[in-house]
């Protein structure tokens, strides 16, 4: 600018091109989970989680396992205690507190959480290969943890959380 | 929190004649000793006292076995207790329940006394946005009632309130025939455990037979063959850190297999701590491994789940009847 | 509190005076962090930071009063810190390579 003594100007038409259109750019998990069910009490608790994600270039292996392993405690919790009670004559929410709205705890956590990211080249989501690993980590796994407790009761549970009175 | 003023009195009677000026209704004195329930309660403007009085230091805190019993000081934390050798020893139901309570944290300061005094967890009396909450103001009606209460008890309800016992340790205790001694300015007395806490009938609001001015001093456990041979069970929806939706306490005098008699007490079910006298009749002279004769102790006609214990030296089994899993875990009113 | 954890929020200060408090800033020796510290850094104990404090003040404690025999028992007497982000392997992880490392000296 000093040199030419006036303001540089450019401009340039920026649109997304059609590689969405023909590829396919998502990421991609498999998720498998072990339940025990007390045939008596109906407690669920989860064993063993194991997932298997597609996920281009992993950048850092370290907090993309952590992601991950975060996730499955998360929807652990969708699965088996999460839910928001709302008293039907005021709409207001009865547990808004963690006393009541029951997060996983230490405890919940299985004792085996395993996690293998599939090697995956994708030159054309990106010249990185990178793709987003947050929502991915949370998809799944409760669906896999209803497919286990029907596996070992044969009970169908349709509406979350799964907690030990609709196990009865 | 509303604004209060603390008093740190120097001995129990200064404490007790405070607390005894208030009076009843309305209290505007209350005490405060390990806390971990007062402190949500203030912090949750549940309670609203001008005077905080401080137990701290002027209460017993010794556990103490003898050929008697047991005696626990009101001000011994659950941490203690718990892991006492004696008592995880020849009263295991007491250690097991502590164990399962709370948090370590929380455990590390909450008393004996406190425990078994504690407040209701229904959600209705936690939050004071909900105004008919008969225990918290008596006569404005029970917001539980026809709304969300999975947590609400089954037994012992009423048509002013249906809040339930959360204490953990009560229940072991009950089962056991635990006494509370209860001091105040007249001298000592002794209650049994299983008259202490009150049915909300139509006055909610009070939940003890504590006089305004009485702190509970300690609680004695007598010595039963029964006691060693105990097992706290805790069902809820996560595996820790939770209040229970059913727990039951047993313990059971064994002659060989056969069970000689039992004590049985449920938790998070009832508006005090349960016992149950014929499910106890019922399994006195059963057969441990009698499947049949166990299922038949339940009191009701569907039948009862069985669940065994998971402890290594243990020799009790437990009744937990389906029926009472479902309506502490379903929107229920009443047992009927 | 006096060495034994407790919930701060549950603690009036006004009762907490006279007894001897650590919080977090007070674990690391100037600049050498607690075994605990490192141990999260090294196994990803955390990843919002939220409940850090918690979790190592808890799991100091925690190794301290013995109650780390196995994962399994680290993750019930840790039960009470809750942790949205879901780091309880990494910090049961961190806990047991802390209480070797705090053993040995």
């Amino acid at each position: 600018m000093d040199r030419i003594g006036e303001p540089v100007e450019a401009s340039v038409d920026l649109k997304p091109g059609d590689a969405s259109k023909r590829f396919s750019m998502h990421a991609f998990g498999a998720v498998f989970s072990e339940v025990a069910v007390d045939p008596d009490l109906c407690e669920t608790r989860v064993r063993r989680i194991v997932g298997a994600y597609g996920a281009g270039r992993i950048v850092n292996p370290k907090t993309s396992r952590s992601q991950r392993i975060g996730g499955m405690i998360g929807e652990i919790g969708m699965a088996l205690m999460e839910h928001s009670v709302v008293d039907p004559r005021n709409g207001r929410v009865t547990n808004a507190n963690f006393a009541e709205y029951a997060v996983p705890v230490h405890a919940d956590a299985p004792a085996i959480m395993d996690v293998t990211f599939v090697e995956e080249h994708d030159p054309h989501v990106n010249p990185l290969g990178v793709k987003g690993l947050g929502e991915i980590a949370i998809v799944g796994v409760a669906a896999a943890i209803g497919n286990a407790v029907f596996h070992a009761t044969g009970k169908r549970v349709r509406e979350l959380p799964i907690t030990p009175d609709k196990l009865l | 929190m509303h604004p209060f003023i603390l008093e740190r009195p120097r001995d129990l009677s200064a404490a007790l004649a405070l607390r005894a000026q208030a009076g009843r209704d309305d209290a505007p004195i209350e005490y405060i000793a390990g806390g971990t329930d007062m402190m949500q309660l203030l912090q949750e403007d549940v309670r609203k006292p001008e005077r905080l009085v401080s137990l701290a230091g002027l209460l017993d805190n010794g556990i103490d076995i003898g050929p008697q019993g047991l005696r626990l000081g009101a001000a011994a934390t659950m941490a203690e207790v718990a892991a006492h050798p004696a008592v995880a020893g020849q009263f295991p139901v007491i250690s097991e329940a502590l164990l399962a309570s709370a948090s370590p944290q929380v455990r590390n300061q909450a008393t004996m006394g406190g425990n078994v005094l504690q407040r209701t967890r229904c959600p209705y009396f936690r939050d004071v946005g909900y105004a008919a909450c008969n225990k918290r103001s008596l006569g404005s009606g029970c917001a539980a009632i026809g709304g969300e209460n999975r947590w609400n008890a089954v037994l012992g309800a009423s048509d002013h309130c249906i809040a339930a016992h959360p204490s953990d340790l009560a229940v072991a205790l009950v089962a056991l025939g635990a006494s509370v001694k209860v001091r105040g300015a007249a001298g000592e007395r002794a209650v049994a455990l299983e008259d202490f806490h009150r049915l909300p009938a139509d006055t909610p609001h009070i939940e003890t037979v504590l006089e305004p001015g009485e702190v509970i001093a300690a609680i004695t456990v007598p010595a039963h063959p029964a006691a060693r041979r105990s097992h706290y069970l805790k069902l809820r929806d996560r595996a820790s850190f939770e209040f229970a939706l059913v727990s039951p306490a047993v313990a059971l005098d064994m002659d060989g297999p056969q069970i000689r008699e039992a004590r049985v007490a449920l938790g998070g079910v009832g508006a005090k701590p349960w016992r149950v006298p014929k499910v106890e009749a019922a399994l006195a002279g059963a057969g441990l491994d009698d499947r049949a004769a166990l299922r038949k102790a339940a009191p009701c006609r569907r039948p009862a789940a069985r669940c065994a214990r998971r402890r290594s030296r243990a020799a009790g089994r437990m009744i937990l009847p389906r029926p009472w899993i479902a309506s502490a875990s379903r929107s229920r009113l009443r047992w009927t | 509190m006096d060495g034994k954890r407790v919930k701060s929020c549950l603690n009036l200060a006004a009762l907490a005076e006279g007894h001897e408090i650590t919080t977090i800033e007070g674990l690391a020796q100037g600049e050498e962090l607690h075994p605990l510290q490192a141990g999260f850094i090294e196994r990803d104990g955390f990843q919002c930071g939220y409940c850090t404090s918690g979790q190592i003040m808890s799991g100091v404690a925690c190794i301290n009063e013995g109650h780390t025999g196995s994962p399994a028992e680290i993750r019930e007497w840790m039960s009470s810190n809750l942790c949205r982000c879901g780091c309880y392997d990494n910090i049961v992880a961190a806990i047991q390579d802390a209480a070797v490392s705090m053993k040995g000296g």
